[in-house]
């Protein structure tokens, strides 16, 4: 087991440090607590291994935060397996205008196109947390051999949907930004909708598939 | 039968929205498990100020005028407050004053120049500005077009509608705290990797801000500053007033709209008591980093509530 460790961020929020091994408790914590949560006006964020707790100093002092976290993660370790994930399957368009960058990725990997786009879809991967952009998934579980290189120069306009590889990390951008990702497809699932309840489609822990389509 | 709920007053038309004028509010701060960044007003304190003079809830949502360069027409006659950086703001000429309490008339025109020092002004309408609340708030987020009007900065044409009809407010200004150009911070997770030569300049020179800098971040201009032990770090919450330390060695300070998670070194943490004052600066202006400690951070807290307090309680004597 990794070491655990409590540490201040400011005065108004302390971070849990696990180790990325451990984010199934850390997702465990965030989903069973909400509504305690909620109830003592504190906030969790997840991070990769780790978990912050905000909360307002003059009212809550660190001392009882920090206590309710240390008894939150004893517990976690009972309630692990109550996590049930939902596996979500996303469409994704790959290769040409909607993955621009596929090729070069597959030459990189040194693979064929279709290869790429095969050991890409085959892959399940889980969410480990939600940020970066409202609905942003970070996602773990991406073949090492697909592993490439952010892009020299950031695209100032990277379209909503887009898949793509950063590094040893895949992805899928929520909505229009910037981004040095190479861009290998698109999905037409919108992953933050403000009229859906909740308006975050994928949440911690939940499994992602992507499945190939066809371009029409 | 249900009664119709009648239409939000109109009180002003904007004639000239200036550079990026905002609905904003204290933020939405629940939404960090979605990805969605608390945003809300840059100056908290000065929005906060803008409401409490009108007699609103001190979160009500108002108008965040970035520098200036604002016009707009009264189209019935009500109340309104302003506070944040003064813009030389006038009523059909009549000059103005930050922090007060002010009455225009139908048909009487009220514009902001822009201000000598300060970045933003916050202009309150009785029962704060009435758009759609959105998860609780409703504070616009420009990087995801959500929330306050259309999720979009205002523009010539747009009407703005108030929570409640006037009710004649006494006349009152505030004289705000002294901004100055110290900031305190506590030292942030990964400041012992900046070693104490690194330390000391952060603390001991002063920085200046960066013309790339928005709500969502200013940056830090003067030496570049670089760990003494490079690290690499997980995605990790950061919050408003966190300063991030990326491997180019310009050091930022997260604001308001800061993204839910970073990545970068974490080297210090403004004191909430400090935050509006990130709020207010701009590009060129200079500034000097103070590290106290959890205890004066905590003091400085409560004592900014209490003079907001105190405010309220004052005013709500003047009203009655």
């Amino acid at each position: 087991m990794s070491p655990l460790m409590i540490y201040p961020l400011g005065e108004t929020a302390l971070v849990l440090q696990a180790g990325a091994g451990e984010q199934a408790r850390l997702i465990a914590i965030a989903r069973q607590q909400a509504h305690s949560v909620a109830l003592r006006g504190y906030q969790l964020i997840l991070g990769v291994g780790n978990l912050t707790v905000r909360f307002n100093p003059l009212q809550q002092s660190a001392d009882e935060v920090l206590a309710w976290l240390q008894q939150q993660w004893a517990h976690s370790a009972q309630t692990l397996d109550d996590v049930a994930p939902r596996l979500h399957q996303i469409g994704v368009c790959y290769g040409g205008e909607a993955g621009p960058d596929l090729a070069d990725v597959a030459a990189h990997c040194g693979l064929s196109v279709s290869q790429l786009i095969e050991a890409h879809s085959s892959a399940v991967y889980e969410v480990l947390c939600i940020g970066f952009l409202p609905g942003f998934p970070y996602l773990a579980g991406l073949p090492a051999s697909l592993a490439t290189p952010r892009r020299a120069e950031p695209r100032v306009r990277v379209p909503a949907g887009s898949v793509g590889i950063g590094g040893a990390q895949t992805g899928i951008y929520p909505c229009e930004s910037p981004g040095g990702w190479q861009l290998i497809g698109r999905t037409g699932l919108a992953l933050f909708d403000r009229h859906a309840n909740p308006p975050c489609r994928l949440q911690a822990g939940d499994r992602v598939r992507f499945v190939p389509q066809e371009r029409g | 039968m249900t009664k119709m709920k009648s239409a939000p007053p109109l009180i002003l038309r904007v004639e000239k929205a200036g550079l990026q004028s905002t609905v904003q509010d204290l933020g939405r701060p629940q939404g960090a498990s979605w990805g969605l960044p608390v945003g809300g007003a840059a100056d908290a304190l000065a929005l906060q100020v803008a409401n409490l003079l009108l007699g609103n809830p001190h979160d009500a949502a108002a108008l965040e005028i970035t520098l200036g360069g604002f016009r707009a027409q009264f189209a019935h006659t009500s109340s309104f407050a302003l506070s944040g950086a003064d813009c030389e703001a006038r009523l059909d000429g009549r000059r103005l004053l930050p922090n007060a309490v002010y009455r225009g008339l139908k048909g009487q025109i009220l514009s902001l120049g822009a201000p000598q020092q300060g970045a933003r002004s916050y202009l309150a309408l009785p029962g704060g500005i009435d758009v759609p609340e959105l998860w609780g708030s409703s504070s616009t987020l420009l990087a995801a077009a959500l929330g306050g009007l259309a999720g979009r900065a205002l523009k010539k044409g747009d009407q703005l509608c108030a929570g409640l009809r006037d009710h004649a407010r006494p006349a009152l200004a505030i004289s705000m705290p002294e901004r100055g150009h110290l900031l305190r911070f506590i030292a942030g997770p990964q400041w012992a990797q900046l070693g104490s030569e690194g330390q000391k300049r952060f603390a001991q020179q002063s920085w200046k801000i960066d013309i790339q800098s928005n709500r969502m971040a200013l940056k830090l201009n003067a030496g570049l500053l670089q760990m003494e032990i490079p690290i690499e770090i997980a995605s990790h919450a950061v919050l408003a007033g966190t300063v991030q330390l990326p491997r180019g060695g310009q050091p930022m300070i997260l604001l308001c709209d800061a993204q839910v998670t970073g990545g970068y070194p974490v080297i210090a943490q403004i004191i909430q008591a400090d935050l509006w004052r990130l709020g207010q600066l701009r590009a060129g202006d200079t500034v000097a980093l103070q590290q106290v400690d959890q205890p004066a951070a905590l003091a400085a807290l409560a004592q900014q509530q209490a003079w907001l307090q105190r405010i309220e309680v004052t005013i709500a004597r003047q009203c009655r």
